[in-house]
């Protein structure tokens, strides 16, 4: 614990104060800057500059994305060698996690046993997890912690410099910055056919050091589970998709022609 | 000046500790590994490394067992009092190996011979009947560390003492004819370097210890010099260690006694960290310590560690905590305890630990891991969960959680191996981000206000207009595509699954994974 490198940064920023500001601003650069960064994936690239997240922030997601918005940005750090810890949120989905590039073999998940955890359980469990991991996933379960408690967990969080993703409407953590998904749209469903394959999201940054909001539009996920910017090349599969083209998925015979260079798939029992 | 000493080692030590029954097959499992087994269990072909289910498959009958170390410790207590009797500076290696200076003993016993038969008694006598699950213990004597564990292990096989003549020459030449492999298991040179001189064609110790030392040093750096010196039964304490400047110990004195033990390692844990910060501020690390607690009525208990790796703070702790639980629970303590010691007997300059940049082990890791088993202390085992491939074609079966403390969390790729079936049937990416198992039941209807169904065949009685989750409010339907039906291990009566399964987006925006299975609707995941 005391000689983390994570601390020793915190005391030579505290040190000199004038160093966050350029950080911030995107001056610094390098090594410095990135210890006291997570990255995130490019897809956030103009939301947040140079797609870094500061260490020891706290971030809100909010909105009907909300989990695959937190996913998302985790899924950075995550590439890179960082561990996330989720706790409160048992239903996460792990496949959509790995789809959108969150390493499996660094994601822990903390579920409440039946009969809850009350305030100090989940103190001990909170603080060891920023202990231990960069990045905290939290869902609604972790709503009932105190406000006293998240003073002392977020306290932590800063001198220990990891990074707390929080899914939901603003809770006891409160939100250093807040994404939202303020509108989003699925495309490749129709009515009684098709099958989802991407969502448009319009993601609203905003939050204490974020003067003006900023937008912009993501595909959350991309038809691969991906995340990525709509200004991106956008794979035209992606857009309206005719249901024969949908692999993998049986339908029953009959209902839908496939075309001739996919192997027709009798419907069958499978398993 | 190589110091003669003598090891105690108990194969399997772990089986001992389960009151293992002398023809029992039993195993101790580590990560789903086998770290140790009965000799019935050997028998049957379970060796150390297997997974549990491979050795299960070996020996059906097999009685598992959690590794504890802690359990160990306690238990291996004693039989380092029954032997700290006879001689003196007793070190505890590990749950099951000791180590002692045996020139005095020897000479009080009458030769080293004489010291060992009554040793290698003494400790049998202490553990009683579950020593024969794994044998007998193996008495070596020797010069330096290497050659007795050596001699050690092969006297656990033969089962009588094995007393290796005093001398670098006799040493050397009991050292010859055996395999460089024993390198990495009694002096812990990495197992990589083995491999290497293994390819080499350097196959037994006695070749290696025939090169020139210029040479050796050339090819194979500092690792490999001490590799050939110990080979030739030489000094084998690590390069760089050294007696500690005097006074360099952390000591406590409780003036109100202590009287649990979990207070006591609170302070341990201050004082080990008090001492590594002392021992790093010169950049040296501790490899043998020596923990003494006193009670107020002046009852002692001392006990030395070694470690070659160095004695981390946690390390400290952790060996701190041992052996206060075995003297607690001896009952000889009449009063709390009144003073604490640490004093570290022999350090070494300290190389660190080079952690990896890419692949490998991150500091990242190390933090992680220690977390989890704070978190399985705090929350329980079965709440803390890691994720492990399984395959299916629902969306919870993709991948399962498992307890993070049956899994390997720096090895995971077996647990996270996708397995080569295709899994017809499964939906397509992106795959939903919340899954709700066990599914929520919901409603699904038309727009006339009826149930939507599904027939055998799979025709939709009507375009589903409507659902409700649970109580919640019901909601409008905007799009919606499906049914997709499945059906799964129609061969097994209590697992067969049938359904159909719907995306419906609700004109709110959430896009819900609905199935329908024997007229019941559940919302099995939602992409969130």
């Amino acid at each position: 614990m005391s000689v983390r490198a994570a601390a020793s940064v915190t005391a030579s920023v505290a040190a000199s104060p004038g160093l966050a500001a350029l950080a911030g601003s995107g001056v610094l650069s390098g090594a410095a800057a990135r210890e006291r960064t997570l990255p995130v994936l490019p897809a956030f690239a103009e939301l947040l500059p140079q797609a870094v997240v500061q260490r020891g922030s706290v971030i809100g997601c909010e909105g009907a994305a909300a989990v695959s918005l937190a996913l998302a940005l985790a899924a950075g750090s995550s590439h890179e060698g960082a561990w996330v810890g989720v706790a409160g949120l048992p239903e996460v989905g792990v496949a959509a996690a790995v789809e959108v590039g969150v390493a499996p073999e660094r994601l822990v998940l903390v579920a409440e046993p039946a009969a809850r955890f009350d305030d100090a359980q989940w103190a001990d469990v909170l603080a060891a997890m920023i202990d231990g991991f960069d990045v905290l996933l939290l869902g609604p379960g972790t709503q009932r912690v105190k406000a006293g408690t998240a003073r002392r967990l977020l306290a932590r969080l800063q001198s220990r410099g990891a990074v707390l993703l929080a899914v939901g409407p603003p809770g006891p953590f409160g939100a250093d910055l807040r994404f939202e998904a303020t509108g989003s749209s699925w495309e490749g469903l129709g009515e009684g056919h098709g099958v989802a394959r991407a969502r448009r999201a319009d993601v609203q940054l905003s939050g204490r050091r974020v003067p003006r909001p900023r937008r912009t539009q993501l595909w959350l996920p991309a038809a691969d589970g991906q995340v990525q910017a709509l200004s991106s090349i956008v794979p035209s599969s992606i857009v309206p998709v005719p249901v024969s083209t949908v692999p993998a998925v049986p339908s029953v015979a009959g209902a839908v022609a496939a075309p001739a260079d996919t192997p027709v798939i009798p419907l069958r029992r499978t398993g | 000046m190589v110091p003669r000493l003598g090891v105690l080692w108990c194969p399997h030590w772990p089986v001992v500790v389960t009151q293992a029954e002398p023809h029992e097959p039993v195993m101790v499992l580590h990560a789903n590994r086998v770290v140790a087994h009965s000799l019935a269990a050997g028998e049957d072909g379970i060796a150390v490394g297997l997974r549990r289910r491979d050795a299960q498959a070996r020996c059906p009958l097999v009685r598992i067992e959690q590794h504890d170390p802690a359990r160990d410790a306690r238990a291996f207590e004693q039989v380092v009092q029954a032997v700290g009797a006879m001689v003196p500076r007793v070190e505890v290696t590990e749950p099951g190996t000791l180590t002692f200076m045996s020139r005095g003993p020897s000479r009080y016993f009458g030769g080293d011979a004489a010291m060992a038969a009554k040793v290698t008694v003494t400790a049998a006598a202490a553990v009683g009947h579950s020593l024969a699950a794994v044998g007998s213990f193996g008495l070596g004597v020797a010069d330096g560390r290497f050659a007795a564990a050596i001699a050690a292990r092969r006297a656990a096989r033969s089962g009588q003492p094995v007393v290796v003549a005093a001398g670098q020459e006799a040493t050397a030449a009991f050292l010859a004819p055996l395999p460089v492999r024993l390198l990495a298991v009694a002096a812990g040179v990495p197992h990589d370097f083995v491999h290497l001189l293994n390819r080499l064609g350097l196959h037994h110790l006695g070749t290696l210890a025939a090169l020139p030392e210029a040479d050796v040093l050339a090819r194979f750096g500092p690792l490999g010099v001490f590799a050939h010196r110990i080979a030739g039964g030489g000094d084998d304490r690590l390069p760089g260690t050294h007696d500690p400047p005097a006074g360099l110990q952390v000591q406590r004195v409780f003036e109100q006694p202590v009287h649990h033990s979990d207070a006591l390692v609170f302070v341990a844990r201050q004082m080990a960290e008090e001492l590594v910060a002392l021992l790093a501020a010169d950049g040296r690390v501790c490899t043998r310590l020596v923990v003494t607690a006193e009670t107020e009525h002046s009852e002692q208990s001392e006990r030395v560690w070694y470690r070659s790796s160095g004695l981390s703070a946690a390390a400290m702790v952790e060996r701190v905590r041992w052996q206060l639980d075995a003297w607690a629970q001896q009952d000889s303590i009449t009063a709390g305890v009144a003073m604490l010691r640490l004093d570290p007997v022999e350090v070494r300059s300290d190389d660190g630990v080079q952690l990896g940049l890419w692949g490998g082990r991150t500091q990242a890791d190390e933090w992680a891991v220690r977390a989890v088993a704070r978190l399985v202390a705090v929350a329980g085992e079965q709440q803390v969960l890691v994720p492990a491939a399984q395959g299916g074609r629902q969306p919870h079966d993709a991948y399962t959680w498992v307890p993070a403390v049956t899994a390997d969390l720096l090895e995971p790729a077996e647990r996270l191996a996708i397995t080569a079936a295709p899994w017809p049937g499964r939906l397509p990416t992106p795959s939903p981000a919340v899954v709700h198992h066990p599914a929520r039941s919901a409603t699904v209807v038309d727009a006339a206000g009826e149930p939507v169904k599904v027939t055998g065949r799979g025709a939709i009685s009507a375009a589903p207009a409507g659902v409700q989750i649970g109580t919640a409010a019901p909601e409008v339907v905007q799009s919606w595509a499906g049914p997709w039906p499945v059906e799964e291990r129609w061969w097994d009566a209590v697992r067969a699954r049938r359904m159909a399964r719907f995306q419906v987006l609700t004109r709110s925006g959430r896009l819900l994974l609905l199935t329908l299975e024997r007229g019941q609707w559940w919302l099995a995941a939602e992409y969130c």
